[in-house]
């Protein structure tokens, strides 16, 4: 197959009937790159894998591979590889002829196909059920096969549409590594869809972050964990706090705000967003991640008092969930050192982990996100 | 067919709620099916015509040393395995293109069930009305040019055949649409994903998939029609092309005042159908052994 040395998804939109799956959508690919799609369910990140697939047409926009428009092409011409998030091994052949199948319709001669069999299975560590069928592998070995029947023909381009949500998470870090380690070793140039950010975050080189059949943010892992630039991509990605603060002055390129009711020297925070001009006196939503709003280590600067309300056991760490002092609202916490039902506690946040967001947008948050923790106290509580 | 499915595999032990919540469908198929079968059995095997005598197998070589009534076995394949096959035939390449559901499937599916709720004798008038000599069917041919005379379908063996269809063929293609439309639709996108083509696909997952359910298609409707009577004789020719094996038993019990020779032909008849169905299933079971193990829905 033709290697990729770009790939390129140019305003590629794709309707429902009335619906809208996705909107204009563009992607840059360079050969080798591991991209991950990312988002809830139904923010068109499946879909646009399939449209690049070839299993769904487009409604406008075209797809180029190395510069040549591919989006006529039918699926199985097009030379891309898929796993699918249901495996979809073929029941009625044994684990080797699932894995052959592909070479079989390419006529591959049988010497050449056993050995590539035998090759992929060992590369999954499978070579010892080449006669067994699919229903007799566990989840993961399932896993494992839908992998190697796909790389066996060493496609110009890996798609992964969701392969390890059906794994608990024991197998599910297993497999993340399995499948980065198989990335490197074929050089496997590979488009990776999920929902999960802590896989797209391990993985990838790129992440886009997608949204309503939109693309909303696109960056490196470090990027977006660092620098979301909506309330939504911040959201997805764990911040988890959301506090109602109030503008009242600026230093530099960092903003003070002051939480409503609590005294003491405003708070020193930042924001992401490209067009930030608030003035004194709006309010607006600062969000930070609970492991980064410390009770120990308490941050230097940036202190608030509270009341811990509920502990978890985290392993290494504790989480606490605390009350303001003076007000209703609670925040998710961190510590090294054990919590207790009742203390009264300081934490900090540093300057640069706490960011600053307009409150217009909260009322679209994906609904995978907890959302405010002080209109729903027992929340996390239920979760434990 | 109609064995009952009794209790569980021995590795369950004995259970008294299963044993009495399964005890109303053993005894309806003792009082229904066992009893009778082993009082035909009984009675195919007495020498007097009214079921006296001792046991002997008079009847059964009466009816294999006679030529005209071991005719009836051949007639009855060449009526009933025909349609059969053409249904199925039909019936596999329809439900491909139906699989993920199509326009008015819906109203397709209640004229499909229409004729089974009619019944095979108001199914066997109708044709006698529609497509005999002066009905409506030969009317529009010679009226558009396309016979000079009628041309018969009715009263011989294409009329059975016809009839037949119409009541058999819309039960294969409902089985065989529902087991069709069970097979994940990832597995067809997986094959292409690895370069398979529609066809392709097609015959080296869909179809070895699909076979389990085609067989037991095949087997059902193969038994109706092989056991075919009243169409053979309403729209067939009974005293030939047509005189299946339940006429030769019907006249041997009814008009010859024989009924332990008819119940022996009935019970040939039953063996041959037994037969057929064993044959199919172990066809089955070397085609397709992974696909009943993964239950054949895909992985």
């Amino acid at each position: 197959m033709e290697k990729i040395k770009s790939l390129e998804m140019r305003g590629v939109t794709r309707r429902f009937g009335n619906a809208t799956a996705l909107h204009s959508f563009n992607l840059n690919m360079e050969g080798g790159m591991f991209v991950s799609l990312l988002g809830p369910s139904g923010c068109g990140k499946s879909t646009a894998l399939n449209c690049l697939a070839g299993l769904l047409d487009l409604s406008e926009g075209e797809i180029l591979l190395n510069g040549k428009p591919i989006q006529h092409l039918p699926a199985e011409k097009r030379g891309f590889g898929m796993v699918f998030q249901s495996y979809a091994l073929f029941p009625h052949l044994n684990v080797a002829r699932n894995v052959a199948y592909g070479m079989e319709i390419r006529g591959v001669p049988k010497a050449e196909r056993e050995r590539r069999t035998q090759k992929a299975l060992e590369l999954v560590h499978l070579n010892e059920f080449g006669k067994r069928f699919p229903a007799q592998l566990s989840g993961g070995q399932q896993q494992r096969l839908a992998i190697a029947r796909t790389i066996v023909l060493e496609p110009a381009l890996l798609l992964l549409d969701e392969p390890l949500s059906n794994l608990d998470t024991k197998l599910r870090n297993e497999m993340r590594v399995e499948i980065k380690r198989l990335h490197e070793e074929l050089n496997l140039t590979t488009l990776y869809v999920t929902h999960d950010q802590s896989e797209a975050m391990s993985m990838s080189d790129m992440v886009l972050v997608m949204r309503l059949g939109k693309v909303e943010q696109l960056g490196t892992p470090q990027e977006i964990y660092n620098n979301p630039r909506s309330l939504y991509v911040a959201d997805f990605m764990g911040y988890v706090n959301k506090m109602p603060v109030e503008i009242t002055g600026r230093d530099g390129a960092e903003w003070l705000v002051q939480l409503p009711g609590q005294a003491g020297p405003p708070l020193r925070a930042r924001t992401t967003l490209k067009e930030a001009n608030w003035q004194t006196g709006d309010t607006v939503l600062a969000c930070s991640r609970p492991d980064e709003t410390l009770i120990d280590p308490l941050p230097p600067y940036n202190h608030l008092r509270g009341k811990v309300q509920l502990v978890e056991y985290m392993g290494k760490s504790f989480e606490g969930l605390v009350r303001l002092v003076g007000s209703s609202q609670q925040v998710m916490t961190h510590s090294q050192q054990p919590l207790e039902n009742g203390q009264d506690v300081e934490f900090g946040i540093r300057s640069d982990r706490l960011l600053l967001f307009s409150q217009d947008e909260s009322g679209e948050l994906p609904p995978t996100a907890i959302g405010s923790l002080s209109a729903q106290p027992a929340l996390k509580g239920q979760e434990v | 067919m109609l064995k009952p499915m009794t209790g569980d595999t021995p590795r369950r032990r004995f259970d008294k709620e299963i044993f009495f919540l399964s005890l109303p469908a053993f005894l309806a198929v003792i009082v229904l099916f066992v009893y009778p079968f082993i009082f035909g059995l009984d009675l195919s095997l007495r020498s007097g015509a009214k079921g006296e005598g001792d046991w002997t197998l008079n009847n059964y070589s009466q009816f294999f040393n006679d030529a005209r009534q071991m005719d009836t076995i051949w007639t009855t394949f060449q009526v009933a395995l025909p349609v059969t096959l053409f249904s199925v035939a039909l019936s596999v390449p329809l439900a491909y293109f139906m699989r993920r559901g199509i326009k008015f499937e819906r109203l397709i599916t209640i004229i499909l069930i229409l004729p089974i709720t009619l019944g095979t004798v108001m199914v066997a008038q109708a044709m006698i009305s529609y497509f005999g000599p002066r009905g409506w069917f030969n009317q529009i041919l010679q009226g558009i040019g396309l016979a000079q005379d009628p041309i018969r379908l009715t009263r011989n063996w294409i009329g059975v055949e016809i009839a037949l269809f119409i009541n058999g063929f819309p039960f294969v293609f409902l089985m065989i649409l529902g087991y069709m439309s069970g097979i994940s639709p990832d597995l067809e996108r997986a094959s292409r994903m690895l370069g398979a083509s529609r066809w392709q696909t097609f015959w080296r997952v869909l179809f070895p998939l699909a076979v389990p359910g085609i067989a037991i298609a095949f087997c059902l409707n193969f038994v109706a029609n092989f056991s075919v009577f009243p169409s053979a004789n309403l729209v067939g020719e009974p005293s030939a092309a047509t005189r299946v094996i339940s006429i030769a038993a019907f006249q041997a019990a009814y008009d010859q005042n024989n009924r332990p020779l008819g119940i022996a032909i009935a019970l040939v008849m039953g063996v041959i159908e037994l037969a057929i169905i064993a044959f199919v299933l172990w066809l089955r079971g070397r085609m397709s052994r992974g696909a009943t193990m993964g239950g054949g829905k895909g992985a």
